[in-house]
């Protein structure tokens, strides 16, 4: 199926839904469940919770069905209810934690990781395990809006006026995320691939 | 033709080349182009790092609960359960379609329903009760009655986040200056 005429299919199962048709929401359901769930996983690095958000990407698109009209793409509208969702959640998060900080005097961040000498298999293991840590960690540290757009530009595969269109903004603002995110990354993991090289 | 490196205009075009996303002619003249060019070839490799990295951050090793539908259409079903006013209310207001009126309108309206549910849930004047029957018969009423208002606050609460999502549908991109 061409990119087009996907488009075109999700926004006809969604007026199908609008007039009735539950059947089309579970079609809806099938096409887009892993893209959302695995998005808000990678931006929040949290199975539970991004199963929980996703479900509630999917309860607000049905509760917007009566309503539905086909003026956006349907990705962009949805991954713009999964945006917000995403945000807000990190928002709230963040609002908690700093309550917490505040009752309590505990140092913030992460041990840096030990990797001990052993078995080569494991020691590999380890390594790996070790390098993931260091890229999840990398892209967690990315301000919440880059990373939503790294995101959805590299994993997605969406275009900046899609991506524009989740996070309503222009598109050169979304260039601009792109850069300073791909930049910052840049700078995080340069010493991942020296250790390779070497 | 110019190099990405020299016009910021331009610079996307690395990313596309690198994620390639360029059409197939901008392709071959980035191709011709990264051949000669040492700023670009830097910048690419640089970029090319970061691209693999990311792919490591594999998603697809995570087994999604098997019941993740089943729970959604639970929570589906059990909306279709809730009072006639909160379907009412998200049958109105249910839009994800960017509309000029509807954000202005929406938050116009929510103000006055926020205004209404309080003045339908206090009591004018409080109930006397007389001081004998207070004890035992009291107790479970008290508590039903809190259980519900507290239900009616999370539907309520719920709604209101609700309608705060469909304003910001609505405004479309509005605020690009807050976006970064
Ligand atoms: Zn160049």
């Amino acid at each position: 199926m061409s990119v087009a005429a996907a488009i075109e299919h999700d926004a006809q199962l969604m007026l199908r839904v609008r007039d009735g048709d539950t059947a089309s929401f579970a079609l809806l359901l099938e096409r887009h469940r892993v893209p959302v769930i695995h998005f808000v996983y990678r931006m929040i690095q949290n199975q539970a919770v991004a199963e929980e958000l996703a479900q509630e990407v999917f309860l607000r698109v049905y509760r917007s069905r009566a309503t539905y009209e086909p003026t956006a793409k349907f990705t962009t509208w949805l991954f713009r209810i999964t945006t917000h969702l995403a945000l807000n959640w990190i928002r709230d998060q963040k609002n908690e934690r700093r309550q917490q900080s505040l009752d309590s005097e505990a140092p913030e961040g992460t041990a840096p990781l030990q990797v001990a000498d052993g078995v080569p298999n494991v020691e590999q293991g380890m390594l790996r395990s070790a390098r993931l840590d260091e890229i999840r960690r990398a892209i967690q540290a990315l301000p919440d809006k880059q990373r939503a757009a790294v995101m959805m530009h590299k994993y997605e595969e969406m275009d900046y006026t899609q991506i524009a269109g989740a996070l309503g903004c222009s598109e050169s603002a979304v260039k601009s995320l792109l850069f300073r995110a791909y930049e910052s990354l840049r700078a995080r993991l340069a010493h991942l691939n020296r250790g390779v090289s070497e | 033709m110019m190099c990405p490196m020299r016009s910021r205009d331009n610079a996307e075009i690395l990313l596309d080349y690198c994620a390639r996303t360029l059409p197939a002619e901008t392709l071959e003249r980035m191709d011709a182009h990264v051949g000669t060019c040492k700023a670009c070839q830097g910048e690419l490799a640089a970029q090319q790092q970061v691209w693999s990295a990311l792919d490591e951050f594999d998603a697809s090793e995570l087994n999604i609960s098997p019941d993740f539908d089943r729970r959604l259409y639970a929570r589906i079903e059990a909306e279709h359960q809730d009072p006639f006013w909160v379907r009412g209310w998200r049958k109105i207001f249910a839009s994800g379609q960017p509309g000029g009126w509807r954000p202005a309108f929406t938050m116009g309206l929510a103000a006055v329903a926020v205004a209404v549910f309080l003045m339908v849930r206090m009591p004018s004047e409080p109930v006397a009760v007389p001081e004998s029957t207070v004890a035992v018969e009291a107790a479970p009423a008290a508590v039903k009655t809190a259980a519900v208002d507290s239900q009616d606050v999370e539907r309520l609460d719920k709604a209101l986040e609700d309608i705060e999502m469909l304003h910001l549908l609505g405004s479309n991109g509005a605020n690009n200056s807050n976006a970064l």
